[in-house]
């Protein structure tokens, strides 16, 4: 396997699991307890040893692509997290630094859950959004899970 | 089984590379929304007076004879010397089967469907089943799922096949099928704007009230670039978050004082009911209910061995017949039928253990106003001595489930496509629907 067969491999579509590691990834979450995220795990329909059949979740896009609004709902509940006792996810440090302005956030976002690959049209939309309001941590956060919810983040 | 021979990057993905895939955006849309495998078709016209489906899977292969007891058959009593229930005229004060004519009877957990049945709204069909003779739970169900045994290449399932043949029932539904589920469910998949939605009174976008709707904008600006199936998804999740939210279900009261169990499987018609009289477009429902794999103390009569499959058999017929009572017997825009499959029956003989293995034959029911019910439907009884058993040990299929849910799709879901809905397969009419 080298990183041109990487680079060449079809896209694939994030299960639930994966796109709960992602997110956590991507938001540099400090997780001391996972167990209430594990349980948005569940309501993404992807409770972990829970498939009855010996051969594990089904690894099919059409099984998981209806599940638009359970994955929507997951994004806006982790960036939400800001608990020292279960999930943290510090905007100060993470997305609101070293610039502390909304297109400082959105290049965080860009750099921390895209590689620095995130579509133009997506920065300048994120963008848009985050300056459609007054620039409060609320709608920091509502940006960075617009951004996990967003088309692009759901294919590794 | 459901992971078939290809992973999440199908065909269309794998054409993509990952770093190309994040360039690409607006290309891909909407407009690929046209199924590559479906045939030329002639899109059969919507008329008022098709039906609503209602689907209903027991996962886990039900024990059709504890649900439909063939006490007329003295083989029956042979092979099941501890779990067998009593005839209806059987001496004693213990549970017995209530007689649906003189050969077959429902076990006591049924018996909440007598009035439908005594009605000639409940058909009960026997020694019924798929052609294919798995006694794999996985391999069974895809292949009753998609509707034709023995095809791994198939990957549509017959509801959404019928769905993707047939005009809407309402122009611009935003939602036409939904699968109160955990995942899109095989049966399903390749219906136009079909969606899982396991609770539909909980179906929004989390978060602040007070920027819901830009956010739901940005959404939707964001996925109408995407690539299908996940464009039209999102598409229809938004539109449908919309939809749902005109509809009371926690506060839904039901017709003809009908009470659903407070059960997931209860929950999920009693929400079905909601959405059905509703009149937003839905015209097809599909959903689960598992826990049949009754390997060991089955339990088919109270106060044997726990009970446990008579409790699971009360879960059924009681959520069934207050949608009996609620919907079919109630006020609706269109009629509705409802289809209740498993993957496969038990073994004729019961095992070591009080329960039942894998088996072949099984029950299947039908049941709507234009149901030809009030009888149990064979095709000859294959009967249960050892030397008519198949492979020494299973009640025969005789009677292929789509025959059955064929002559649904043609007489009540108004679908003349049978060829697409289940390909390389001449359904026979049984007589299943009201002419």
């Amino acid at each position: 396997m080298t990183g041109k067969n990487l680079m060449a491999s079809p896209a694939k579509y994030k299960r639930p699991f994966d796109l709960m590691v992602s997110s956590l990834r991507g938001m540099a979450a400090e997780v001391t307890n996972l167990r209430a995220a594990r349980g948005r795990l569940d309501s993404m329909d992807m409770r972990l040893y829970y498939w009855e059949q010996p051969d594990g979740y089904p690894d099919q896009i059409n099984w998981w692509s209806g599940l638009t609004s359970q994955r929507w709902n997951w994004a806006t509940y982790i960036s939400n997290q800001n608990s020292a006792t279960s999930v943290r996810v510090n905007t100060t440090t993470i997305f609101r630094a070293p610039l502390d302005t909304a297109a400082g956030v959105v290049n965080q976002i860009n750099v921390r859950m895209f590689a620095n690959e995130m579509p133009a049209s997506l920065k300048s939309s994120l963008l848009a959004y985050l300056q459609g309001a007054a620039y409060l941590e609320p709608r920091v956060r509502e940006t960075i899970a617009l951004a996990a919810s967003s088309h692009q983040f759901q294919w590794y | 089984m459901l992971d078939e021979p290809q992973d999440t990057g199908c065909s269309e993905y794998r054409s993509l590379a990952r770093r190309d895939f994040l360039m690409r955006g607006a290309g891909f849309g909407i407009a690929a929304l046209v199924p590559s495998w479906l045939p030329n078709v002639v899109l059969a016209q919507s008329s008022s007076t098709r039906d609503i489906i209602v689907s209903v899977f027991l996962s886990g292969g039900t024990d059709g004879m504890s649900l439909v007891v063939p006490f007329g058959d003295p083989n029956y009593y042979i092979g099941r010397p501890t779990i067998a229930v009593a005839r209806p005229d059987a001496a004693g004060s213990g549970p017995k089967a209530v007689a649906l004519d003189n050969f077959f009877g429902f076990s006591p957990g049924m018996a909440p469907l007598l009035p439908a049945y005594t009605a000639g709204d409940l058909l009960v069909a026997h020694a019924t089943g798929s052609v294919d003779t798995s006694r794999s739970h996985f391999d069974a169900q895809r292949y009753m799922e998609v509707g034709k045994p023995r095809d791994l290449n198939l990957a549509t399932g017959w509801l959404g096949r019928h769905l993707a043949t047939i005009t809407p029932m309402r122009t611009n539904a935003p939602l036409r099928a939904l699968g109160l589920t955990n995942g899109l469910p095989q049966t399903l998949v390749g219906g136009p704007k079909t969606l899982p939605i396991a609770n539909p009174a909980n179906f929004r976008i989390d978060g602040s009230a007070t920027t819901a709707n830009a956010r739901a904008q940005f959404l939707a600006t964001n996925y109408a670039s995407a690539i299908d199936p996940v464009s039209a998804n999102a598409l229809d999740t938004t539109n449908t978050i919309t939809l749902l939210q005109t509809i009371n279900f926690n506060g839904y009261t039901t017709q003809n004082g009908a009470v659903y169990p407070n059960t997931g499987f209860g929950n999920a018609l009693k929400s079905s009911a909601a959405l059905i009289k509703s009149d937003v477009g839905v015209e097809a429902v599909h959903a689960f209910l598992g826990g049949w794999d009754t390997h060991s103390l089955q339990g088919p009569v109270p106060g044997l061995d726990g009970g446990g499959m008579h409790n699971r058999m009360l879960e059924l017929s009681s959520t069934l017949a207050a949608f009996y009572a609620d919907v079919i017997q109630g006020t609706t825009a269109n009629g509705v039928t409802v289809v209740i499959i498993s993957e496969f029956g038990r073994n004729a003989r019961e095992n070591g253990d009080k329960g039942t293995d894998h088996g072949r034959g099984n029950v299947a029911f039908a049941m709507g106003k234009k149901i030809n019910g009030g009888r149990v439907l064979t095709n000859g009884w294959p009967g249960l001595a050892r030397e008519n058993l198949e492979s020494g040990q299973d009640l025969r299929v005789t009677l292929d489930h789509r025959d059955i849910l064929a002559e649904i799709v043609q007489n009540r879901l108004g679908n003349t496509n049978l060829a697409t809905v289940f390909p390389d397969y001449t359904p026979r009419v049984r007589g299943v629907t009201k002419v």
